[in-house]
């Protein structure tokens, strides 16, 4: 859904308690004359903020705010202060651990998943990694101050924030073991699997020379790896694209490296594709907290 | 500066589309020779022969100007 930012306008008389993207649906599914009225609610395409609880959500919708971020747009610098939260709604950002020049490497990888500002999200003031757009796109921004301050009031939400850091932890010591103790054809197949569970279809924009940088190697090891891939009929080489035409078997390439975090994830924020997953994963939440 | 593409060729040729920035061809072997260690090393890892890969390094108008022979990288 790329585009201008959507409004649900209308007056619309709701019982009970009912998200934005689970009212957005009904409305399209009872074909109501969604685009006009009175009420305002920002559309999020955050898979964090669609998971919130309604309350949750309308304590920070305010601070939210729109905003386009074109590729290697800078979100985080190392050793500066942290200034804004960014929960992506499309594109990729790449979080990169770096000393000095030749020696960076690419520890995570957040899009429309998650959020960026692991650092701030624990109350540290500053970031030690490099967090910039890999793959341009946009994003719901709220600043550090206006997100602290909810996560004061609502303890929900920050139980939910915490347990996306928990997912994102994860994801980073998982890169750690593929670093260590996989080939690179490997680490690529895990790669190419994290970019393409968030793209917008089969296809990765990314160029040999970035994800030399991301996994950490020079590009002709690169290069000759995708070429196995591409030789064994996974995917599809073309000038700045990587086409993924089997996922299982890019699955089998990863060779085990892929997936743990992955199914984390799905078991504490519900599978993205299944709409009523989400709607279930928030009820069941809901309760478990004892609001 | 100049612009260097690092082919690799094998049983065929895998051209680099994007190329190298570099100074000189100096920079541009040693990038060749940094790349071919380490594919090499990854290659003994796995247990894959790679014996028979070079790259070449041609200009932007394709012509050859060096090889990289992966046979020739010396470690014992």
């Amino acid at each position: 859904m790329a585009g201008e930012p959507l409004y649900v306008r209308g007056t619309i008389f709701v019982r009970g308690k009912v998200g934005p993207q689970p009212l957005f649906r009904a409305l399209n599914r009872n074909k109501f004359p969604v685009g006009f009225g009175c009420l305002d609610i920002p559309m999020a395409y955050n898979h964090i903020l669609n998971s919130l609880l309604p309350d949750d959500f309308a304590l920070i919708q305010l601070g939210l705010e729109t905003v386009q971020l074109p590729l290697q747009r800078k979100l985080e610098l190392r050793g500066y202060p942290i200034e804004a939260f960014y929960f992506l709604e499309s594109g990729l950002a790449s979080v990169v651990a770096t000393a000095g020049a030749v020696r960076s490497i690419e520890v995570g990888v957040i899009g429309k998943e998650g959020m960026t500002g692991l650092a701030a999200l624990l109350g540290a003031d500053r970031s030690h990694h490099e967090v910039f757009m890999q793959t341009a796109g946009r994003a719901k921004r709220i600043t550090v101050s206006n997100l602290r301050q909810a996560m004061q009031k609502s303890s929900t939400l920050k139980d939910t924030l915490l347990l996306y850091a928990h997912t994102l932890v994860l994801q980073v010591s998982y890169t750690a073991l593929a670093s260590g103790r996989y080939q690179l054809e490997e680490r690529l197949a895990r790669w190419l699997l994290m970019a393409l569970d968030r793209a917008q279809g089969p296809t990765v924009h990314l160029t040999h020379d970035s994800l030399a940088v991301m996994l950490g190697t020079r590009r002709a090891g690169v290069t000759v790896a995708l070429n196995e891939l591409q030789k064994r009929g996974i995917i599809t080489l073309s000038r700045g694209g990587i086409t993924v035409i089997d996922r299982v078997a890019l699955e089998d390439a990863s060779n085990g490296s892929y997936g743990a975090p992955e199914a984390e994830y799905r078991r504490l924020f519900g599978d993205e594709s299944k709409s009523s997953d989400l709607d279930n994963k928030k009820v069941e939440r809901a309760s478990s907290s004892g609001n | 500066m100049p612009l260097y593409f690092l082919n690799i060729r094998e049983a065929g040729v895998t051209e680099d589309l994007e190329g190298y920035e570099l100074s000189g061809l100096d920079m541009a072997v040693q990038e060749a020779s940094e790349g071919a260690r380490e594919i090499a090393a990854d290659a003994i890892r796995s247990g894959r022969t790679v014996g028979e890969m070079s790259i070449e390094v041609t200009d932007e108008h394709g012509v050859k100007l060096a090889t990289v022979r992966l046979r020739d990288i010396r470690f014992l």
